[in-house]
């Protein structure tokens, strides 16, 4: 044990922890608040006059006395000489002429520190209306068997609140002695009366409380039905745990015959169920065929609960006499492990008209796992309720390559709709022998069914097969479809993007291009190989006279790999044929410039300066800004500097230059680091005086390191 | 549309094979009366009253109303401009005028036409009240600290599980990606063998001392005290009931029972818990509030795993740590980030953007377990559990000394006094 709780004198304004909490002012004003440490107990002094200032607390004044005699009770030990005497003073508290909330304050320390030195002064306080429930807070726990004598020698004389907080504490401590005194309560015409008297002996619990109640509830009229049924039913899982389980049952099996609700009917049937765990399957077949649906619903999840499947397969021979929910829940709880009948009753429900139980007989096929199911699932992926979902998930978890074959197998018997859903799982499957049944759809299939194909191709074919999937592709009408396709070349290619056969087939495809849209479609996917055939192709088209194929090329070589496309689309930057695919090149500089690519890596800050002049609108200046302050260079430093000057482009210029400095300046010798805060505050002309001077320092110093 | 309904004697099976399965198809139920397309049939919705509607129900109830399943039909709250309040939001929602007003949640309870509630009261009416909803029928999203005391939670596991009700207490966490995934982590090994978990809470406050003064009208004083003890009316009590033992037990519970929460889910010991609990505190030495302003409490499970329960820091820095012998990963709760050593652990994480502020997987599981009357995430065993943990923790900071647990009996080893405060008498009329 290293620390207790601490009773330092160490002061801390906690004002503003107040404060954080949204408390308001008027609430946190006031308190100097301070931690406490493990020090010397309160002395015997120190207690008597807290205790004697604590008389006169109110709401409103200090707390102070009794944080004292908190620390007090905290701090000495139980039985020791100093807890006698805080007891002591408590006592007075209690039996003096204290404030209300004085005597209730004093009664909580003894809540948890009174002995039987106290009983006296707390029974007393039982005798006035205004202070019994302060007496019973401190008497709820008292281990002294006195005190439960003392509350029912009190509870005759008492009225109204403080008689119920009476029979209520007596119902707390379980005090067999009390049933008679309960029973009679029962009777009284006080409703709130009878009713806690009815819960005090449910929660007592012994016989004798369990016969009263059997008593009330034989009697006409009986006492009020839902609060006697409720204390039958604590009475009866008290007995339960104390070993009485068929008393316990006699308790239950009263509400189950004689509540008409049905959540007592449930509470009473789960009571049974626990009671008499034999005769469970026996409940759970009788409230299953009650015709009640929350008592079948209860039945099922307490078997579900049990974690024993017993009960729920020897349901299955009722299952039909069922309404079609409780098939469900039942056709649900029913385990994943092999069973003929399970298995049985799944494959018949399934096709049933209601789509409930269909659906829990889908989860159940899908749970027992036989690949021979496969094409009854494929049946009722067909329908148009909620069975189709749950096929379909079932479908995706059956294991083995057979279900595959089936899938394969089955497609061009499907109706449309049904063949598009079962190519989805097949790509779920992740099914690569579905490869040329997806082929042949791709390229015959309806248009939906084509998509669908691709959308699976995408996911499933190998790179080695990207040949067959360029002709599906080639051959596709321009729209939806094409963009679908070359999505799933382009996706197939990723896969393998060095596979010497994918690339072979994707130039033969694009050579034998028919027309301009095709050929656009073939060179965006150029990138994505990105080896020096691909990249002359590629620049032959960016020259081409067809506007189609020409952006599509600039596209290509923007989004290239790697830096061999720079020179190429500087030249387009500067001289291509049209302001389209001037800016698009000018673009595609940018971006490679910005990820380090550069043709001649010794020599960045030249590609830079080409690409910086031909920055012109505001929009590629800012690009330009963005892409330079990754990349700092004292040439790069310097011509975001120069840009400071335009307003159109200032705020990106003071963010790359503030970065660009940030990060060159570890490289530089010869003057201490500009700290970020000061930066912040630089104007324009001070930040680009900064900036001159640090890259006049690395450009004639070892600052060379700088450049990547 | 079953066969039943025309003969008892004619199953489904037997008139299927009287004219071949074929015929199921096409089903003639519109998909409307089975629920599908958006809509669920009336009679399976579930008709939801709201218990509290204070910030917290304010901010949670569109998230049960957007499920069709659930009709919010009513609202209680014993102050009248709350329960205005939540009137309008209920009708604004549902564009009508149909939302019932309860001063005495009692009434909402007794009608046989609500079948469940959702309690978004004060900590002090959490447990009493979800176990009158129990014995009354209801079944129950209460939301979190679950109850007031030790005995409270057994009390309220009992009713509810007497009851066959089924209780969803608002740990959403259990529900929400991030914490998913950490527990996942954790159990899976893949920061080794946990030894220690960290759940920070924020500090303080203390509140300050002000006068009693008059019950406002439309405040029903008497029923917003409920079971704790009768005390004069005072603002300063009223508006910051979090920080006095009667009516709750301060941040340590407030805050830190979602991270006791997470520690057991993980683990997976939602029916036990630690076995020794020791820490400090630093209490106000002269304030109105009674609970801990800082304090440690450390907590330690028979496998020797420790849990660090602190309260410290700001409130937006709280959050949950899983330490292991070969890394840890811990959960930022003001930001739902998750940050983790080895760093290579967060690729396993699959997107999740939903944090704790989005209860609607919670709610859709508790609705998943009303329709199966099975055991929700947050079942009640479990969410008592976790309260517990914080519960004894703060009767260790009150008795300044080790306390020693047995989860089984639910007591204290050797230690008379900590048991007897692990109940508190109820002001009548309230009982359990």
């Amino acid at each position: 044990m290293k620390t207790f709780v601490v009773l330092s004198r160490m002061r801390r304004a906690l004002k503003a922890a107040s404060l954080a909490a949204g408390l308001g002012a008027a609430l946190c004003a006031g308190p100097a608040l301070c931690a406490a440490s493990k020090a010397q107990p309160p002395s015997k002094a120190q207690i008597a006059e807290a205790a004697r200032a604590a008389a006169s607390y109110t709401i409103g004044k200090s707390r102070r006395p009794f944080i004292i005699l908190e620390e007090a009770a905290r701090s000495a030990r139980p039985g020791s000489e100093l807890r006698k005497f805080l007891e002591d003073r408590l006592i007075d508290l209690v039996a003096g002429s204290a404030e209300p909330e004085a005597r209730r304050l004093a009664c909580r320390l003894l809540w948890a520190v009174g002995t039987d030195r106290s009983l006296p002064a707390l029974e007393k306080l039982l005798d006035d209306p205004q202070t019994v429930e302060t007496a019973c807070f401190a008497l709820r726990s008292f281990p002294s068997p006195k005190v439960n004598a003392i509350l029912r020698r009190h509870l005759p004389k008492l009225r109204g609140p403080g008689r119920l907080a009476v029979i209520n504490l007596l119902g707390d401590r379980r005090d067999p002695q009390a049933v008679p005194l309960l029973a009679a309560s029962v009777e009284s015409e006080n409703a709130a009366e009878a009713e806690a008297a009815l819960a005090a002996l449910g929660r007592i619990g012994s016989p004798k409380a369990a016969e009263a109640l059997l008593d009330f509830w034989a009697k006409s009229p009986p006492p009020p039905r839902r609060a006697l049924a409720q204390a039958l039913l604590q009475c009866g899982r008290r007995l339960r745990l104390d070993g009485r389980a068929d008393q316990a049952s006699r308790l239950f099996a009263a509400v189950w015959q004689g509540a008409n609700s049905p959540r007592l009917r449930a509470a009473a049937l789960l009571g049974m169920m626990r009671s008499e765990p034999e005769r469970a399957p026996g409940l759970a077949a009788a409230a299953l065929l009650s015709g009640e649906d929350l008592l079948a619903r209860t039945a099922i999840g307490q078997i579900e609960a049990a974690r024993d499947p017993r009960p729920a397969r020897a349901l299955l021979d009722q299952i039909h006499q069922l309404p079609p929910a409780t098939e469900a829940l039942l056709l649900d709880v029913l385990p994943a492990a092999p069973s003929p009948a399970a298995a049985a009753a799944a494959r018949e429900f399934l096709l049933l008209p209601e789509a409930q139980p269909a659906a829990a007989a889908a989860r159940l096929l899908g749970k027992l796992g036989e690949p021979a199911d496969t094409v009854l699932l494929l049946r009722a992926l067909a329908a148009k309720d909620a069975r189709a979902d749950a096929a379909a998930a079932a479908l995706r978890t059956l294991d083995g390559e057979r279900v595959n074959r089936i899938l394969v197998r089955s497609l061009p018997r499907l109706a449309g709709p049904t063949r598009v859903r079962a190519i989805g799982i097949l790509a779920d499957r992740r099914a690569v022998e579905a490869g040329d049944a997806l082929l042949r759809l791709a390229g015959k299939g309806a248009p939906e069914e084509a998509i669908a194909a691709f959308d699976a191709l995408a996911r499933l074919l190998p790179p080695e097969r990207a040949g067959a999937l360029v002709k599906a592709a080639s051959a596709t009408p321009p729209g939806q479809t094409r963009e679908r396709a070359f999505r799933a070349l382009g996706e197939t290619l990723r896969r393998g993007p060095r596979n010497p056969r994918a690339a072979k087939a994707l130039l033969a495809g694009y050579a034998a291009a028919a027309d301009a849209s095709l050929r656009a479609a073939f060179l965006e996917l150029f990138p994505i190989v990105g080896d020096p055939a691909f990249l002359k192709r590629a620049v032959e088209a960016a020259h081409a006279a067809d506007p189609e194929t020409r952006a599509a090329a600039v596209r290509a070589l923007a989004a290239w790999p790697s830096g061999e496309a720079l020179e190429p689309l500087l030249a387009l930057a500067q001289s291509g044929a049209d302001p389209t695919t001037r800016t698009l090149a000018l673009r595609g500089c940018l971006r490679l410039l910005g990820r380090g690519e550069a043709p001649d890596a010794s020599r960045p800050a030249a590609a830079w300066a080409a690409v910086l002049r031909l920055c012109r609108g505001a929009a590629e200046k800012k690009q330009a800004l963005a892409a330079m302050a990754a990349y700092p260079l004292p040439e790069t430093l310097r011509a975001a500097a120069g840009m400071l000057n335009d307003p159109a482009v200032r705020a990106e210029a003071r963010a790359a230059v503030k970065r660009m400095i940030a990060g060159l300046q570890s490289g530089a010798a010869g003057a201490a680091p500009i700290p970020k805060e000061k930066l912040d505050k630089m104007t324009d002309a001070q930040l680009k005086a900064a900036a001159e001077q640090l890259a006049k320092r690395l450009s004639s110093g070892p600052g060379k390191s700088a450049e990547r | 549309m079953t066969a039943k309904q025309t003969s008892p004697q004619m199953t489904r099976r037997r008139f299927l094979q009287g004219v071949g399965r074929a015929a199921a198809f096409p089903l003639l139920v519109s998909p409307a009366v089975l629920g599908r397309a958006g809509s669920v049939p009336p009679n399976s919705r579930i008709v939801l009253g709201n218990i509290g509607h204070g910030h917290r129900a304010t901010a949670i109830l569109p998230h049960f109303m957007r499920f069709k399943e659930i009709q919010v039909r009513g609202v209680a709250d014993c102050r009248r401009d709350r329960l205005l309040a939540g009137k309008a939001q209920v009708d604004g929602f549902y564009k009508n005028k149909d939302c019932l007003i309860f001063d005495d949640f009692r009434e909402l309870l007794a009608r046989p036409d609500f079948d469940a509630v959702f309690l978004a009261t004060g900590n002090r009416w959490h447990g009493m009240g979800s176990i009158l909803a129990a014995k009354a029928g209801k079944d129950i999203y209460s939301e979190k600290p679950v109850t007031l005391t030790l005995a409270e939670g057994r009390e309220l596991v009992n009713a509810v599980q007497r009851n066959g009700a089924v209780y969803q207490a608002g740990h959403q966490r259990r529900s929400v990606d991030s914490y998913r995934f950490m527990a996942e982590v954790v159990r899976r090994g893949m920061i080794g063998r946990v030894h220690t978990v960290i759940m920070q809470v924020w500090e303080g406050p203390a509140i300050g001392y002000q006068a009693p003064s008059p019950v406002p009208k439309g405040f029903n004083y008497d029923m917003w005290l409920g079971q704790t003890p009768w005390r004069p009316f005072c603002w300063a009590h009223v508006n910051a009931w979090q920080y006095f033992w009667d009516t709750a037990e301060g941040v340590l519970t407030d805050m830190g029972c979602h991270y006791t929460d997470l520690m057991q889910f993980t683990f997976g010991t939602d029916d036990t818990g630690p076995v020794e609990y020791e820490g400090w505190a630093v209490f106000p030495e002269d304030a109105y509030s009674e609970t801990p302003i800082r304090a440690e409490v450390r907590c330690r499970y028979p496998n020797g795993v420790v849990g660090v329960l602190q309260q410290r820091g700001a409130f937006g820095e709280r959050f949950i740590r899983f330490v292991g012998d070969e890394g840890w990963i811990q959960v930022d709760d003001e930001t739902n980030r998750v940050t983790a050593s080895p760093a290579s652990i967060l690729r396993w994480r699959t997107i999740g953007t939903k944090s704790w502020a989005d209860t609607g997987g919670h709610i859709a599981d508790w609705l998943h377990a009303i329709r199966h009357r099975t055991r929700p995430a947050a079942h009640v065993e479990a969410a008592h559990r976790a309260i517990s943990i914080c519960q004894i923790s703060n009767l260790c900071l009150r008795l300044g000394r080790k306390l020693r647990w047995d989860p089984k009996t639910e007591s204290f080893l050797d230690d008379p006094e900590a048991n007897r405060m692990r109940a508190r008498a109820r002001r009548a009329p309230w009982h359990a």
